[in-house]
């Protein structure tokens, strides 16, 4: 009953943080998030993506071709709160704030004959409802949160399945889903399910009727992907645009030192350096970023002075606390050496989870290696309690002391991760959140009917979808009109070139303040002050 | 060293580069030593061949890298001092000598010998309380040793170039921290939160954890082409299974002296780690051979009790044969191509062209673009130093760094081709940038791969 009452306050902690503020920080929509949110809006008025085709598996978008699950989920979301920021985040921070409640469950049925298993999963579930990591990914659209939320799901039904084998149809179906929500489940869960099959081929043995069924199950849910990606030209278009595998870089490499060889006439130039050896080593390079500490703990994915980590982490930290540490460590240590039933499966895990992420390009990358949660908070948590539980650093008061101290700096990590997330964050990098697209498309909107044409410069990236959002343009018309990312209706997207576009006749210009460097009759800010857009009417 | 080496065997590459190498060699031979005190008889054979074959260790041999000499020396001194507490405490002053000698050739271990000796003080206070009187005159002995050194430790010099590399001089570090703190209002709690400590100690954790990052250890190892091959990690690729698996055991199975090697290995990353550019493979080298010894630990625990053991053995032999097949292909056929401008290939040349052909010019400007060229001049000539130091021009520089302007007819500079062509009866060597590309040269010297490294011109 005690049990029950703190995962009850855990639980609605957990929700607390993921919808508190929700719709306003991060400061704006991202342009995906917009393009998934416009999508469901379109799906909801006419059945149709903004391209005009019916209920799609596949979402075109900016030719990413996104998996189809998060638009599909947004659509009673938006049915009911409108087409707004929250609305598209309200799937994710949902689901966010379930997989707190799941991973409770997985812990139990993970840790089934540890004698605290009540403690570690209570413990996990905290540590994952005040996860930096996890809280950054559930407060928005970003599918990868989706398909993490299902993958635990499934894996939680498939461990329930090795004692009751209807389960393997829940596990087959919420996997399958997973690889219709975000690419990196396509790599990382057949490869995961593989262990988990080798590791329990006698339980599964056992119970092999429910366990083909669900087989059955799963291969009929996987052939429109299997259509997807192998007989249309457009499958992999994504997999292509980031794979290391097309990657020109290192392809060069292996051609410049073939070239050289054969220079000097060495042999089996191409076989010493062929490329797929390359592959390996920079794949194996990508893999093992995702275990240094410094993603980790201070930098998370930042790659020198300007990358995309401004959308992946809150501002001066990393995706775990500096206080989890030491605990992470001796958890790995203590669960190495000690006996506990399905560490394999724990391991297992951990190992396999960047696997995506390594064969792409741009790492570490903290949403493609989305699935290494719970796992940290499963050390973490088994460390806490090992070295708080049996093994003891000192005693009597030192002990107490320890214990103060160590709470004392996490409540400290906190307040810090909470004050950088509200305060500075959007702040500082509001721009990295598209900021100030909504105030710069309502206001076009208030105004369109006075003028002829509206341009709007696309250097901030894929403007059409946020105008197409915010102004809640009707699907039906923009799918049969010329509409496009060049422009609708009165709207053109390009660069602006003040000095030309100024002859145009009755028209609103809306620029960067590298275009427009003249005071603007109307402007707007990103959030620390600094200019984002400004609008100049032309002459009639 | 290089002294006596260039005595027996004159001025040539290879004489500087002899004591390194010897060096290197005998630290190959040292671990061995170190380890049968350290770990057992067990893991020495196998921790002295890694050490052989180390790419790290390979790379930093062949080269005159003092730190590989400070690397030998350091290792020696924990094996003299392991002699010494295991019941022959006289080897305790041979092992302060040889921490003294390590403090002396680098400077990396002026900050990581006495944290390693506070370790080993801490470590092993009872047993060095037992043979008392040799810790005194071994700590007498020290300070004598060290005192030639202090003026060099107090002085400006020394700071100044400390404060070039170091990162707590890092005036960004100050500035985020405070612009944090007036986003907070400048409030009580943002002056504990925003701290600028806590903006240190992240970026000192950044620094030190960037030497053990798997992208340098196993991939692509230091980003100085000198340092490293570029496309081969500081250690194997098939090690990174054992050196895990060597952690594990260490700390699981508390072998006698499994704290000093492990505060070995954390300590030996601290002083590299407050400079600026890490990793950096020739400021930490003093973290060898721990790697070694550790992967050796792994792995003969790994194959205890393992079903497949002499399969384990072949598969690991096999990877390591084509790992370092392809280091040495690596090293043969294309390091020496793609890098040789780091080593300076092409001034040998010209510094001997220009040599035969002085006596027709009254001025002789070098360009300094690919840094202080005028040793080059002094170190294949064999110029007599007296005249060089009579007649050399010198300046300090703005971080304290004497840079020589020139010597007897030789200017050394920036050539500016526009200006400098009005001069009579000179001889211009520049980078062929300096010049316009139909510019006739007098002769040139190239980089291995074929590119003009020096270019020779005349002036009318």
């Amino acid at each position: 009953m005690k049990n029950k009452i703190i995962l009850l306050v855990i639980i609605i902690f957990g929700f607390f943080l993921r919808f508190y503020q929700l719709g306003d920080n991060p400061a704006g929509l991202d342009w995906d998030e917009a393009s998934l949110g416009y999508n469901a809006y379109s799906i909801l008025k006419t059945g149709r993506d903004e391209y005009g085709n019916f209920l799609p598996f596949s979402f075109r978008s900016f030719d990413d071709y996104k998996p189809p699950v998060y638009v599909y989920l947004t659509v009673p979301s938006v049915a009911i709160f409108g087409l707004n920021n929250f609305s598209v985040r309200f799937p994710s921070a949902l689901l966010g704030s379930i997989t707190v409640f799941i991973t409770y469950f997985l812990v139990m049925e993970l840790a089934k004959k540890y004698e605290h298993k009540e403690k570690l999963s209570l413990l996990t579930a905290f540590l994952l409802a005040i996860s930096p990591w996890h809280l950054q990914f559930s407060r928005v659209a970003f599918e990868a949160n989706v398909g993490l939320f299902l993958f635990i799901t499934g894996t939680l039904f498939f461990l329930k399945g090795l004692n009751k084998g209807y389960f393997y149809i829940l596990s087959s179906i919420f996997y399958v889903l997973s690889l219709y929500t975000y690419h990196s489940n396509r790599v990382v869960v057949p490869v995961f399910a593989m262990g988990f099959l080798l590791y329990f081929r006698q339980e599964i043995w056992k119970l092999k009727k429910w366990f083909i069924i669900s087989l059955i199950i799963g291969f009929i849910g996987l052939i429109p992907l299997i259509k997807i990606f192998f007989f249309s030209p457009s499958g992999a278009a994504r997999f292509g645009a980031v794979s290391v595998f097309t990657s020109s870089g290192i392809i060069d490499e292996s051609i410049n030192k073939i070239n050289n060889d054969d220079k000097l006439n060495l042999p089996f130039s191409e076989i010493v350096h062929n490329r797929r050896l390359y592959f390996l080593r920079y794949s194996l390079e990508n893999y093992l970023d995702h275990f240094n500490p410094i993603f980790w703990f201070i930098n998370g994915d930042a790659k020198g002075e300007v990358d995309v980590s401004g959308r992946h982490r809150a501002m001066g930290m990393g995706v775990l606390y500096w206080w989890e540490a030491p605990f992470l460590l001796a958890g790995i240590y203590f669960l190495i050496k000690n006996k506990f039933n399905n560490k394999f499966i724990i391991f297992w895990w951990f190992l396999t989870a960047p696997l995506a992420a390594a064969i792409t390009t741009g790492n570490p990358h903290a949403v493609r290696s989305l699935l290494f949660l719970p796992i940290f908070q499963i050390f973490t948590a088994y460390g806490v309690i090992r070295v708080f539980g049996g093994f003891r650093v000192f005693r009597g008061i030192k002990q107490k002391l320890l214990i103060v101290a160590i709470t004392g700096f996490a409540i400290f990590n906190f307040i810090y991760y909470l004050d950088s997330y509200y305060l500075h964050t959007p702040w500082v990098w509001s721009q990295w959140w598209q900021y100030g697209y909504r105030q710069v498309a309502e206001y076009a909107k208030q105004n369109e009917n006075k003028y002829d044409k509206i341009i709007v410069t696309n250097t901030y990236d894929q403007p059409h979808i946020f105008f197409l959002f915010y102004q809640k343009i009707d699907p039906a018309w923009y799918q049969t009109s010329e509409g496009s990312h060049y422009g609708y209706g009165k709207y053109e997207f390009r660069r602006i070139d003040i000095n030309k576009d100024r002859e145009i006749k009755n028209a609103l210009l809306i620029g960067s303040p590298a275009e427009i460097t003249e005071a603007g009759k109307y402007e707007v800010n990103f959030l620390d002050g600094s200019i984002a857009f400004r609008a100049v009417e032309t002459s009639r | 060293m290089a002294a006596f080496s260039i005595k027996f065997f004159g001025v040539s590459e290879w004489a500087v580069r002899l004591p390194s190498a010897l060096f290197g060699v005998l630290t190959v031979l040292i671990t061995y030593f170190l380890v049968k005190e350290l770990l057992g008889k067990k893991y020495a054979l196998l921790s002295s061949f890694l050490l052989a074959v180390s790419p790290w260790h390979i790379q930093l041999s062949r080269a005159a890298f003092e730190a590989n000499v400070a690397t030998f020396f350091t290792a020696a001194c924990v094996w003299l001092f392991l002699k010494a507490i295991n019941g022959k405490p006289r080897f305790l002053l041979l092992s302060v000598v040889s921490a003294v000698f390590s403090i002396y050739t680098f400077n990396t271990p002026r900050v990581f010998v006495p944290l390693l000796f506070v370790c080993l003080t801490f470590l092993y206070k009872q047993k060095l309380w037992q043979i008392k009187r040799q810790v005194a005159y071994s700590i007498i002995l020290g300070f004598i040793l060290m005192l030639p050194l202090l003026p060099h430790l107090m002085s400006n010099q020394a700071k100044l170039r400390y404060q070039e590399v170091n990162i707590f001089s890092d005036s960004s570090i100050v500035k985020e921290a405070n612009a944090r703190q007036e986003e907070d209002s400048n409030n009580l709690l943002s002056k504990l939160l925003h701290n600028r400590r806590w903006y240190y100690v992240g970026a000192f954790a950044k620094h030190y954890l960037d030497e053990f990052s798997g992208r340098f250890l196993f991939i692509r190892g230091d980003q100085n082409s000198k340092f490293s091959l570029q496309t081969c990690g500081e250690l194997w690729i098939i090690e990174l299974p054992f050196l895990l698996g060597g952690f594990y055991f260490l700390i699981k199975n508390k072998e006698r002296h499994w704290k000093l090697l492990l505060l070995w290995m954390f300590i030996a990353s601290i002083p590299a780690a407050t400079a600026r550019e890490t990793p950096h493979a020739l400021r930490s080298e003093v973290i060898l051979p721990t790697f070694q010894i550790i992967i050796a630990y792994g792995f003969v625990n790994f194959l205890q009790n393992q079903k497949f053991k002499n399969l384990l053995i072949i598969f690991t032999a096999l990877f390591l044969l084509i790992e370092g097949f392809y280091f040495y292909h690596d090293y043969r056929y294309h390091y020496l191509s793609t890098y040789s401008q780091d080593w300076n290939e092409g001034t040998k040349q010209i510094v001997n062209d220009i040599k035969n052909n002085e006596n027709k010019y009254d001025r002789i400007i070098v360009s300094t673009k690919y840094g202080r060229p005028y040793i080059f001049f002094l170190f294949y000539r064999q110029y007599p130093l007296e005249r060089y130091l009579s007649t050399r021009k010198y300046r300090q520089n703005f971080v304290g760094v004497y840079e020589i302007d020139g010597f007897d007819k030789y200017e050394f500079r920036d050539i500016d081709y526009n200006e400098d062509r009005k001069l009579k009866k000179t001889l211009l060597v520049g980078l062929p940038e300096d010049f316009s590309s139909e510019q006739k040269a007098i002769f040139s010297s190239y980089f291995y791969d074929g590119r003009i490294a020096f270019k020779a011109v005349e002036t009318q």
